[in-house]
This record gives structure tokens, C-alpha cells and sequence, in this order.
């Protein structure tokens, strides 16, 4: 049994000497008596009387008692300096104006830095999620030949293996999103629907504001159809009508009825963008073991770990690789936690690599303010000295100087707080990733700036003062009159700062250039066609409502009739997929007339369906061969092109791939006849701009009906078509929707934003550690002069000229700098080794970012030295020796 | 005459409750459980330390104990003008309430 020692070293500093041994005895007398009845209350209790009596000042009721006896003066007695010693402190700044700026911007800079940072580390890390214990929840994640992602989605048959064969699951469901098309008071709309099954919301633990949520029983294929809106939707789409339970729409055009409405919480991130949940209605073991769009997490068994329940998972994966050889070969599976679900292994890295830059840019400031306040302790020897020889104890004069400090701490915290409301309100207008449109402030971010104003000063208060109260009285009162030459001690820390801040910052340059190059890398790669000039939507053509191929056909074809006719327009094309922008579709494929190989061992490769002009279109050029032509389209027999990558890839060259034949993985049952392959067109980054372009072939519409695609024109001025392309569309068929209609450099954009982003704040962040570290050594430097004007005075007298004063002073600069830029350098190498994944067209030792870094810091040092060293130059003799 | 405030009364007469030994703990269990309000330490010893000085209260160092962490008490006791200015006050408020004892039942 002990009292919190925090709390009674708290009482023991703050509380006025006089009582603080009987206050402190009566609180571990109390403490004792309660500790035997409650032993966690009691320690609450003791904490809440000794904050009580630090900060209190007591009742104001005998306060006014006191004010009855005029001639004595109210006296706190119990009540801390605290306060009184902050004020002082606030005084003292608004006397040096300059020195309490300089040291409140600095720290605002870092405050407000890593308040920043830490709203994306608390939306990610640390805000509840709306799921019920979210740590008990086991995420299935599956990777595969063909699969990019190493936490790629599971079809439905292997969720039904997994839900039945693994006990460590209490439960499993799984979901998919998918577009639908909403028909609803004669209007169709696209809208995003949540496909669940396996009682997802119930496994969650989801809530509905009205009517009830979905169940296992909706799953059933014989149960009614019904839907769940999500909040938004309900308010957005149907202005919160109070009677929506129970009304009908059309889904693809079938009824549902709507049962309920799902409570707010769950609308973060991606969640947000839902409006409509539906249950699977089927059996989950029918269905195709190919269509892997299904997200699998269950809840685990009482006392089940991730681990074993891993175990299980990857055996039965393994199994039916095993027993389904056509699909599932190679298929892996394994189990992870609910933070591997929420963000990418690469966001955690971004993330961390953000905490670390802002909490050097943090230790870069307290280092700074640091120098100021110990430039001004010296000035105050004299005060500080005579303070102590008056009979000041060294506890007092600490708190005092703790409490200017804190004044530094609360001014530099509100400010950093400004920054960063600020440059929350930019994050969010660059931004188009929900992530960071979900970044806002809440009572941890506050009381983390908060936090970081209190200990901050801390941190720079206490070891000066330490260091200044640890000289006796005496020999402060003697050093307090002027010396002639600058105290070896002194030198050394000041030798010391200088070369920790030129070594930070130099890591800070070097990491944030990596990181906004590398990110630049991935902006400027050519996704390997003519984006600028085109703009796109998607189309679907709905099955409930065209059933016949030849018809849809006949729509698509007018669309494009359509489109080309619109004025201003050079150019119509459909296609499956934006290359860059949507993941690749997968094919098996056959080659020429050898023996069909067994399914499992033939090649894959993307495949684009589009229309003939799609080449001219999308400005891909043809390398070899020829483009399709209208005829190829009216004509029975397939042609096929194909990308560099998939001719050097199955026949060496490109001339060779000209006139061979493949056979493509039928749509439907039924032999195929073989395509043959008529050109060979460039590599288009068809994986993504930051993979290698991959075997990508291109077949024609005509002769592989498809029901979803994009209608993309090619324009001089594309932006002011968006209107025109709809209206189009809409006379074709009022039930089409026009489905993310933007010019595909809009995309892009959208698709680099969060890159540009977080670029654009590494590279703030390094500017702020070089501006404060130039700060910090013109500072150090400018303050060494002034401390050694007699020494000058008297080598200047003695002979020296000013250049080889002034030589002098520069070499000491320059040689610090070079100090702390080699162990910098050294630091920065360290931390991009250890972000290498996260890095992107440029090595972790990229030469011309280290020199580059080399170079700005030297100049650095050199802008830092220049008032310095010319001051040093041009010390007077006569007036520097008067000093000595 | 010096005046009391209310507070000031309350803790005097709790230095006088908790009898011989009397210091913070004590004198503040007495105005909580008395007065059934919550008091906090600090206030208590705000006022104690008032009251001394203005001459009604003297302050002796007690003997340290293991359970109070080996640190000596501050015992309170009341001076011949703290004795006066207590029974002044206490009659001046009893005089103010003679008679209207059925009145003040009344509530």
C-alpha cells in the first residue's frame, strides 16, 4: 500500500512549505484509513484532494471572511505559486516581445504539425468503430496467382467452406458492394448497395433507428426480398419520411421492401458512401468460385486467438485448392485483425513515417526554444543570483522558471491548435479520399495539443534551469559580470544544440525529399495513353430490363452513334475498363491450335472488350499490325489485339505474335472459334501506375457482348460536354444512368490527390525543420559572438585582422553543420531503409536527394552565419576591451 | 470587534469537536460529517491558517507516525481570544434567534 507518488511529489512541490508536512501526513492519513475499505477508490480520492488542493484556491466563502479583517492581508497560504509565478512569466514576455514570438512560433509550428498528424492517427488507431468489439473480429484475406492485392477478396462457396469448417468462428458473414440501378417514382438512379450474408449486421452489431435490421433469416430463398437503407440515404434520397417502412422500389428491377433504417454510426470512411443494404438470398455453396468479390470476417469463439483461427483458415484453403484445381490453384488464405481491414500495410507505414517526421520537427522546436531560454537565463544570472542569495530556495526559483516556460507552452499550443484548424480546412478541400474527409477535431485531438503545450515546456525548461540552479550562488553572482572569454562548458552545449538541430533537420530534408519525389515518380508516370481530351461515364445496360443480347447490342451501338454526333466530339468509344484507373479483368486464354491445356495451368491476361475506334480514341498506338476496323466488327470471325508486354511474353517478338491464334476462355458454354491476333499495340499501365504494365489483350464488343462499360469521347474542350453526354444517354433510354461521368484527367486527379496531398504536407514539414534549424543556428552563433565581443576586442587588438576573426567564427559554424549533416545523413539513411516499400521510382540512397540535401543545408548554415560572422568583423577594440 | 465569517465559525467549533488531539483530519471529518457537506482539505486548511493568524488559533508540531508516512501533525488549539470571539458570535446569533423558535420550526 502506497499513495500515488505522482500525486505526493505533486503536493510536496506545489503546496507552500509551511504546511506541507502536516497537509501531506493528513493525506496519507486518510489515505491509509480508505485504502482498507476501497483500495482503487482510495487512490482516486487522494489524486482528487491533492489536484483540489494544488489548483483550488479554496472556498470563495472565506475568502469574503477574510475580506472582513481589512488590515490583514488575504493570504493564500495553501494555494500554489503557480498561477502568480505564470503571470510573472507572462510579464516577462511582453517585455522581450521578440524573444516570446520567436519562441512561440516555433513551437506553434510543431504543435500545430503534429496535431495534424494526429487527427489521422486517431481516426485510424484510436476512434471506436461503430462494430461491436472490433478486436474479437477475425478478417479473411486471400491472395492468389492472379490476385495483386495480398488481401484480396473470397467468393461465396469458399465462404461457405470457411463458415462451416472452422470452429473457431462463432459466426461468419461476409459482404460485397455492388451498383445497382434504383427505380423509384420513375426515375433510375445508381446506387451503392452493401450485399450481406451470414447476419453481417447483427455479427456487427448494428443498430436500426427504425424497423429492425437484416437477419439470417432474410437470407433464405424463399424469404420475402427486402432492403435496409442506410441513414444517409433515408434523409438524402426519401427526406427522412417517417412511413418508409414497409414501401416498395425496384432494385435491378426487382421489388423490395424496405425494413428498416440503419442508425448514423456506421457512415465512416467507406461505409459512408452505402445507401442500401441487401441480404443474399441463395445458397452460398451454388455459387461461382470465380466471382471473388465477397469480404469475409467472423467473430471469434471465447478464448480463440487470430492465430489458430489462422491455422484453420490457410488448412482449408489449402484443401480446396486442392479439390478445385480449375479455379482455385495456388489459392491462399489467412486470417488478420480488424486494423489490417481498415487501412493498407503501406498506410500504417505513411503513417508512422508522418509521426516520426512531426515528432523530430517537435524535438527540433523544444531544442530551439530551448536555446532562447537558456540565452536568456544567463542575461538573468544576476537576478536568479541575488534571488538565491536573498535566501530564494532552489525549488521556488525551478518553478518559476517551469512557469515561464509554460507560458511559452500555452501560447505556442493555442497557436499550433490555429494551425492546425487550418490546415485541417486544406487538407480537406484538396483531398477527395474519404479517409481524410473524415479528419476532424474532437476531445482528443484538443486534449492532445493540450498535452503537448504542457510537456513541451517541460521538457525545455527543466534542463536549463537545472543546469543554471546546479552553480552555487557565489560563482553565478561572479559570472554574472561579464567574461572575457566564452565558458567551456557553455561552448560545449552550445556545440551540442547545434549539431542535434542541423541533425534532425538534415534527416527531416532528407526523408520528406524521398518521400515527395517518390510520389511525384507515381504523378508523372505515363499511364501509356492520351488522358487530357477525354471524358467518360459508365453505363450498364440492366438485364431485368433489356434481356436480349442482340438488343443490347443494338443500345450500345447507339450510344456510340450518339455520342460522336454531339458537337465538338472527334471521337466514341466503348470499353470495359479506364486502363489505370479500374483494376485489370482476367482471362484464361489458350494458345494457337496446340492441344487445349487442362484449365488450371493456362495463361491469364487482362482483357479489354471495346469498339473498333478505340485505339484512336484513347490514343494508344498501334506498334505492329493494324487497329480493329469496322469490318472486323461486322464480321463473324474474332480478332484479337495485344499489348508488347503479352506478345514478347508468348511469342518473343512482335512480328512473330501477328497472325497467331488464341483461343479465350468461353463467356458461356460452347466452343469457340480462335481469335486471331491482327496488332500489337503499346503497354498501357494497365496494373496501376506504380506496377509494370502486364499482359493486356483487346477484343471487340461485338464479338463478347458485354452489359457494363464505359462511353468515352474524345474532345478538345471535354469538361463542358459533361451536360450534352447525359442528355445523350438519357434520349437513348431515360433509364440508363449515367454513372461517374468526368473527364478521365478528373480522375486521375481524384486518384492522385491524397499523393499530392501528402506530399505537399512532407514537403511543409521539412521547409518548417529547415527554417527552424537556420533559426536555431543563427541563434547559437549570433549569441556566441556577443559572448565572446571581449575575447575578439582583445585578439583584434593583439593583431588579428577582422577576416581572420570573422574565418574563424564561419569554420566553427560551418564545421558544426558539417557534424550534424554526416549524422544526419547517416539517420535519414537508417528511416528510408526502413520505408523502402513505401518509396517509388527512387532508392532509399537516391544520390541526387542526399546532395541536394547537402547543398540546402550548407546554404542554410551559411545564410545562418552571415549576420554573425560580420557582427564578429567589425567588433570594436576600444569598446570590446572597456567590457573585459 | 473582529467578525467571523461563517466558515471560520464552523471550523472553530470543529477544533473544539475533535478535542485534545486535534489537527486536519480530525477537524475535517468533524465539519463533513457534522455539517453534511462536503468539505475539501485545502479549504480547512485555509481557514486554520487564517484563524492563526489573526490570534484565535495556536499551532503545535505533533508527533510523526508510520501512518501518516513518518510526518508530524499540526495539532490546533484554541487561544483565550479565539475562546472570546467564538462565544460572542455564538451569543450574538443566539440572541437573534430567541424567540422565533415556532417561526423557524414552522419550515
Amino acid at each position: 500500500m502506497s499513495a500515488p507518488r505522482l500525486a505526493r511529489a505533486l503536493v510536496e512541490w506545489l503546496i507552500d512549505p509551511r504546511l506541507r508536512e502536516a497537509i501531506a501526513g493528513d493525506l496519507e492519513e486518510i489515505f491509509a484509513s480508505e485504502h482498507l475499505a476501497h483500495p482503487v477508490l482510495a487512490r482516486v480520492a487522494y489524486w482528487r484532494r491533492a489536484i483540489g488542493l494544488v489548483i483550488r484556491p479554496g472556498p470563495a466563502r472565506s475568502r469574503r471572511a477574510a475580506r472582513c479583517t481589512p488590515l490583514q492581508q488575504p493570504r493564500d497560504a495553501v494555494t500554489t505559486m503557480i498561477v502568480k509565478d505564470m503571470r510573472h512569466g507572462a510579464r516577462l514576455f511582453i517585455k522581450q516581445p521578440a524573444f516570446a514570438l520567436a519562441a512561440t512560433i516555433t513551437l506553434g509550428l510543431a504543435i500545430g504539425a503534429n496535431t495534424l498528424i494526429f487527427t489521422m492517427a486517431n481516426v485510424l488507431v484510436l476512434k471506436p468503430l461503430p462494430i461491436r468489439e472490433p478486436d474479437r473480429l477475425g478478417w479473411i484475406f486471400a491472395s492468389g496467382p492472379d490476385v495483386i492485392s495480398w488481401r484480396g477478396p473470397i467468393s461465396l462457396p469458399e465462404y461457405a467452406t470457411y463458415r462451416d469448417g472452422v470452429p473457431g468462428y462463432a459466426s461468419l458473414g461476409a459482404y460485397r458492394r455492388r451498383a445497382v440501378t434504383m427505380t423509384a417514382d420513375g426515375n433510375a438512379e445508381r446506387v451503392l448497395a452493401h450485399v450481406v450474408v451470414g447476419g453481417l449486421q447483427g455479427l456487427w452489431g448494428l443498430g436500426a433507428i427504425g424497423g429492425r435490421t437484416l437477419t439470417v433469416a432474410d437470407e433464405r430463398p424463399e424469404a420475402p426480398p427486402v432492403a435496409v437503407l442506410s441513414h444517409r440515404f433515408w434523409t438524402t434520397r426519401f427526406g427522412g419520411a417517417t412511413d418508409i417502412i414497409g414501401r416498395t422500389f425496384r432494385l435491378d428491377g426487382e421489388y423490395r421492401f424496405v425494413v428498416g433504417v440503419l442508425a448514423p454510426d456506421i457512415e465512416l470512411g467507406s461505409m459512408s458512401e452505402i445507401d442500401v443494404w441487401l441480404p443474399f438470398q441463395g445458397d452460398p455453396t451454388q455459387a461461382s468460385r470465380t466471382d471473388r468479390s465477397w469480404r469475409a470476417v467472423g467473430r471469434l469463439t471465447e478464448g480463440t486467438t487470430i492465430e489458430s483461427v489462422k491455422a484453420q483458415v490457410s488448412t482449408l484453403a489449402a484443401r480446396m485448392a486442392s479439390e478445385h484445381p480449375d479455379t482455385d490453384r495456388d489459392r491462399r488464405a489467412r486470417v488478420g485483425p480488424t486494423t489490417d481491414a481498415l487501412a493498407a500495410p503501406n498506410t500504417w507505414i505513411v503513417l508512422s513515417m508522418l509521426i516520426t517526421v512531426v515528432g523530430l520537427l517537435l524535438l527540433l522546436a523544444c531544442a530551439n526554444v530551448m536555446n532562447l531560454l537558456i540565452a536568456r537565463l544567463i542575461a538573468r544570472r544576476g537576478e536568479l543570483a541575488v534571488r538565491l542569495a536573498l535566501g530564494a530556495t532552489r525549488g521556488r526559483i525551478m518553478r518559476q522558471l517551469v512557469a515561464e516556460g509554460l507560458v511559452v507552452g500555452v501560447a505556442g499550443g493555442a497557436l499550433g491548435l490555429a494551425i492546425a484548424v487550418v490546415g485541417l480546412r486544406v487538407v480537406r478541400a484538396v483531398a477527395h479520399e474519404p479517409f481524410f474527409r473524415q479528419l476532424a477535431f474532437d476531445v482528443r485531438v484538443i486534449g492532445f495539443a493540450v498535452a503537448l503545450a504542457l510537456i513541451a515546456p517541460i521538457v525545455f525548461s527543466i534542463l536549463p534551469a537545472r543546469r543554471m540552479l546546479r552553480a552555487d550562488a557565489a560563482a553565478a553572482l561572479n559570472d554574472a559580470t561579464v567574461r572575457s572569454v566564452g565558458n567551456r562548458s557553455t561552448a560545449r552545449r552550445q556545440s551540442a544544440s547545434v549539431v542535434l538541430q542541423v541533425t534532425l533537420a538534415v534527416t527531416l530534408l532528407v526523408v520528406a525529399t524521398l518521400i515527395v519525389r517518390s510520389m511525384q515518380a507515381i504523378v508523372r508516370v505515363d499511364p501509356g495513353y492520351a488522358i487530357s481530351g477525354l471524358l467518360s461515364t459508365q453505363i450498364e445496360i440492366p438485364q431485368w430490363k433489356v434481356g436480349d443480347e442482340g438488343e443490347a447490342l443494338r443500345i450500345r451501338q447507339a450510344l456510340l452513334q450518339r455520342a460522336t454526333t454531339i458537337p465538338g466530339v472527334e471521337g466514341a468509344t466503348t470499353a470495359t475498363e479506364l486502363p489505370a484507373l479500374q483494376p485489370m479483368q482476367m482471362v484464361t486464354f489458350s494458345l494457337g491450335n496446340q492441344p487445349r491445356e487442362d484449365a488450371a495451368t493456362r495463361p491469364r491476361a487482362g482483357l479489354t472488350v471495346a469498339s473498333p475506334d478505340y485505339f484512336a480514341v484513347m490514343g494508344i498506338p498501334i506498334a505492329r499490325g493494324r487497329a480493329f476496323t469496322a469490318q472486323d466488327a461486322a464480321s463473324p470471325t474474332p480478332v484479337v489485339i495485344v499489348s508488347r508486354a503479352m506478345a514478347l511474353r508468348y511469342w518473343g517478338n512482335e512480328s512473330r505474335a501477328i497472325g497467331a491464334q488464341i483461343v479465350l476462355e468461353p463467356l458461356s458454354a460452347g466452343d469457340r472459334p480462335p481469335s486471331t491476333v491482327i496488332g500489337v499495340s503499346s503497354d498501357v499501365a494497365n496494373s496501376g501506375l506504380d506496377q509494370a504494365p502486364r499482359p493486356q489483350m483487346y477484343g471487340l464488343d461485338s464479338h463478347r457482348p458485354t452489359r457494363s462499360f464505359y462511353l468515352i469521347v474524345r474532345a478538345r474542350s471535354p469538361e463542358t460536354l459533361e451536360s450534352e453526354l447525359r442528355a445523350a444517354v438519357r434520349r437513348i433510354d431515360p433509364d440508363l444512368p449515367t454513372y461517374q461521368l468526368r473527364t478521365v484527367e478528373a480522375a486521375f486527379a481524384d486518384e492522385a490527390s491524397s499523393n499530392r496531398l501528402l506530399s505537399g504536407m512532407f514537403a511543409a514539414f521539412a521547409i518548417v525543420a529547415l527554417l527552424l534549424a537556420t533559426s536555431g543556428l543563427y541563434g547559437v552563433m549570433s549569441y556566441a559572438v556577443s559572448q565572446r565581443n571581449s575575447e575578439i576586442a582583445i585578439r583584434i587588438a593583439l593583431g588579428a585582422s577582422p577576416p581572420d576573426v570573422a574565418w574563424a567564427i564561419f569554420g566553427r559554424t560551418l564545421s558544426l553543420t558539417g557534424v550534424g549533416t554526416v549524422l544526419g545523413l547517416a539517420g535519414a539513411l537508417g528511416l528510408a531503409q526502413a520505408m523502402r516499400s513505401t518509396l517509388y521510382g527512387v532508392g532509399p540512397a537516391d544520390p541526387v536527394t542526399y546532395l541536394s540535401v547537402v547543398v540546402i543545408t550548407g546554404a542554410a548554415a551559411v545564410v545562418a552565419s552571415w549576420i554573425p560572422v560580420r557582427r564578429a568583423a567589425r567588433v570594436d577594440p576600444i569598446r570590446g576591451l572597456r567590457q573585459v | 470587534m473582529q467578525a467571523l465569517g461563517d466558515f471560520e465559525q464552523l471550523v472553530l467549533l470543529g477544533v473544539l469537536q475533535s478535542g485534545p488531539d486535534s489537527y486536519g483530519v480530525p477537524i475535517w471529518r468533524e465539519l463533513e460529517s457534522r455539517t453534511g457537506r462536503r468539505v475539501s482539505l485545502g479549504a480547512v486548511y485555509k481557514t486554520l491558517d487564517r484563524l492563526e493568524g489573526k490570534g484565535l488559533l495556536r499551532s503545535t508540531h505533533g508527533r510523526p507516525s508510520a501512518e501518516r508516512g513518518g510526518r508530524s501533525k499540526r495539532v490546533y488549539e484554541m487561544t483565550a481570544s479565539g475562546h472570546r470571539l467564538l462565544n460572542a458570535t455564538l451569543a450574538a446569533l443566539a440572541r437573534m434567534t430567541d424567540g422565533l423558535e415556532l417561526e423557524l420550526g414552522r419550515q
